[in-house]
């Protein structure tokens, strides 16, 4: 049947054209609208999509060949001539200590700094679920830190932990003598300003994000456990709380890789010192590429945290795909 | 669930001269109530007529600006909800959906303390009385309505409450589950002898379920009585024209009073004699049910001739809209009695006609009038 239908079109088919060639040179006028170059969905997302190609892709690319060479700016060669060196730079980094502390610091700055944000969040959303006069007020007010621009923030935060500064001077108040600690000096120390100051700055939008999942919630769930006769305790930890988990699961994602990329704070309060106690991995690469000029290096170095970090992202998101599907 | 040796003549649940008023609105005016140990009654009524704000006194979750709320005689509206040991199923059952049905059951107990064999006991035996046993460890988010519905009802019934409150459990299901759903919930309640407050809309869940309804308009119960006092002796024109499938017919008519018995004129019958009552003479209503008028091939006495404007198919009977007077009126008859621009016959039964006055909407109460006749 197939096969008798194949013989059988093309005949109709020619003389359908023929057909068709005949009537359109007759009434088709000469001036035809001519098709676009590129359609137009397609023309609207070209210059998105080239910007994106400019400034992520190509310096990704140059950055991957980077890491295979030991190029540094001041030794005179154009950095497309830079002499390969292949994985010695993995190679180099995997023994460098400086660069492993500075991922574990960072890890534990992104733990602290996320796993405070959250706590203190949640305890502020459910503040805010009851109605209260001036409600509205306080929450504009509390979302004011996530406004500040992050060096301001951080400029505030070294005034706050300087040595004759307002912290010390409470700390001395409280205890009745005079207080004065070098806060920023201090390589034990030194680190709690700077995750202070992330925390101040990002835990409003922590907040907002578990203010609208609260209010989000199945109102007649908590209902039924508050007629159920369950105390406060056990709604928030059995009812309320699972259900808010996708919420709060996106809300550390976020949070976690903002956190992860932390320069600011560091840059201003210690930039990385005292030594390198509070060197960041973002505030490595800095000093590695800006101070000491071994881009090649850095480049190997950038590479290595982006694999590490998408990799942890796509384990995260993970369970998130599973709750949905 | 056990029965407590509480006074038996005290109601289990009394509400009295309750008034629950918001900013613009008065939800509730006066509403007084009393529900007997083991009674299942129907709060009945349209969207907004106060119901689900009384459940929501009940409940606890909507404070009363005045009256009281007495449970076994002892009065709870300054309880918290938590204490009130009243249970409540929700409109959407509001199952905790990432809690398993076990965890579901066991909730109000285990929030109560009860030992962890006890519970187990408890929560196997509800399961199995549910049929509830091989969904125990399936997530509460992963179940069907009926599932939801028994699993809604299990938790409450499990922390022994006073009473339970169901707000239109039903009212989002389709129609063939809901039948079922309905004798389901009859059953459960019966064999625990459980007091049950059920909130609806639906005058067939209503009708088919409870001891009593209680109906509510605009805030103000109109009549609580049984189904078959609401249904055969409607108060007013209200509780008359929202009880009752197809719907009454308001017929107005002309009252005269005839040798001290009431005789009506409609628009199509004359000298309905209805018997003793008071009532000004003039204009009033005339409430007759669809099954009540009579309709026939062939005129006989008394007997007024009607044109058929459309036949309703019910399938078992089918509803004929005939003209009467200026109006249509409702009659109910075997399927294919008459097609459409047909003439039938129609006769009304007295007896079983209402009185309502035109003026007030209350129903005239009527002495029969065979002594005259």
């Amino acid at each position: 049947m197939g096969g008798a239908r194949k013989r059988a079109r093309p005949t109709a088919d020619a003389r359908g054209n023929a057909l068709m060639d005949q009537d359109t040179a007759a009434t088709m006028p000469t001036t035809r609208i001519r098709k676009p170059l590129i359609p137009f969905n397609v023309g609207l997302v070209l210059p998105a999509q080239l910007t994106m190609l400019a400034v992520v892709l190509a310096p990704t690319l140059i950055a991957i060949y980077l890491s295979v060479t030991d190029w540094q700016p001041t030794a005179g060669v154009p950095w497309y001539r830079a002499e390969i060196v292949w994985f010695w730079n993995f190679y180099d980094l995997w023994y460098d200590e400086r660069y492993i502390n500075a991922l574990w610091r960072t890890l534990l700055v992104v733990v602290v700094a996320v796993v405070c944000e959250l706590a203190i969040a949640i305890g502020l959303a459910l503040l805010f679920l009851d109605e209260w006069p001036w409600r509205k007020l306080a929450v504009s007010v509390l979302i004011l830190p996530m406004m500040i621009v992050p060096v301001d923030a951080a400029n505030a935060f070294f005034m706050l932990f300087n040595d004759r500064g307002p912290i010390n001077h409470l700390i001395g108040m409280a205890i009745g003598r005079s207080f004065e600690f070098s806060w920023l000096s201090d390589p034990n120390w030194a680190l709690a300003p700077i995750v202070l100051c992330e925390i101040w700055q990002w835990t409003p939008l922590m907040f907002l994000l578990m203010l609208t999942g609260f209010t989000n919630l199945l109102q007649n769930q908590i209902r039924a456990a508050i007629v159920l006769g369950a105390s406060r305790v056990r709604i928030f930890f059995r009812i309320m709380l699972p259900l808010l988990m996708p919420v709060i699961a996106v809300a550390l994602l976020i949070r976690g890789i903002e956190t992860f990329k932390i320069f600011d704070a560091v840059y201003i309060l210690t930039r990385g010192g005292p030594g390198a106690s509070t060197e960041t991995i973002s505030m490595f690469m800095y000093n590695g590429a800006f101070v000491y000029f071994r881009i090649g290096y850095i480049a190997a170095a950038a590479l290595l945290v982006l694999v590490v970090v998408v990799s942890i992202c796509l384990a995260l998101s993970r369970p998130l795909k599973r709750h949905h599907g | 669930m056990a029965p407590s040796n509480d006074n038996a003549t005290a109601p289990k649940l009394e509400l009295r001269e309750v008034d629950k008023r918001y900013d613009r609105v008065h939800a509730v005016k006066r509403l007084s109530l009393r529900l007997m140990k083991g009674e299942f009654v129907s709060l009945l009524g349209p969207s907004g007529c106060g119901k689900s704000t009384t459940l929501a006194m009940i409940a606890g979750f909507e404070p009363p600006n005045s009256g009281e709320i007495a449970v076994d005689g002892r009065r709870i509206e300054h309880l918290p909800a938590q204490r009130r040991r009243i249970g409540l199923v929700f409109q959407d059952y509001a199952v905790f959906s990432k809690l398993t049905v076990r965890a579901n059951l066991s909730f109000g107990l285990e929030a109560k303390g009860t030992p962890r064999d006890t519970r187990h006991r408890l929560v196997a035996e509800m399961a199995s009385r549910l049929e509830l046993t091989g969904t125990l460890d399936r997530r509460g988010g992963r179940l069907n309505m009926s599932e939801m519905q028994r699993v809604a009802l299990g938790r409450v019934l499990l922390t022994e409450p006073e009473l339970v409150l169901l707000d239109e459990p039903m009212s989002n299901l389709d129609a063939a589950l809901r039948a079922g759903l309905r004798s389901e919930l009859k059953q459960i309640q019966k064999q625990l002898g459980q007091t049950v407050l059920y909130v609806t809309h639906d005058q067939v869940e209503a009708m088919s379920m409870s001891d009593r309804i209680a109906v509510m308009n605009a805030g103000e119960l109109q009549q609580y009585g049984t189904p078959d006092e609401i249904y055969n002796r409607p108060r007013n024109r209200f509780v008359a024209e929202f009880i009752g499938d197809p719907p009454i017919n308001l017929l107005p008519c002309e009252i005269k009073t005839v040798a001290g018995r009431m005789v009506a004129d409609t628009a199509c019958h004359r000298g309905l004699v209805l018997g003793r009552g008071r009532i000004d003479p003039g204009r009033h209503w005339l409430a007759i049910r669809p099954h009540h008028i009579v309709a026939a091939p062939a005129p006989g006495v008394g007997w007024a001739p009607a044109i058929v404007r459309f036949v309703e198919n019910l399938g078992a009977e089918h509803v004929l809209h005939v003209e009467y007077g200026d109006s249509l009126a409702r009659v109910v008859v075997a399927p294919g009695f008459a097609g459409e621009g047909e003439t039938v016959h129609l006769a009304i039964d007295p007896a079983r006609a209402h009185l309502i006055d035109g003026a007030s909407g209350d129903a005239v109460p009527l002495a029969p009038a065979e002594a005259a006749a």
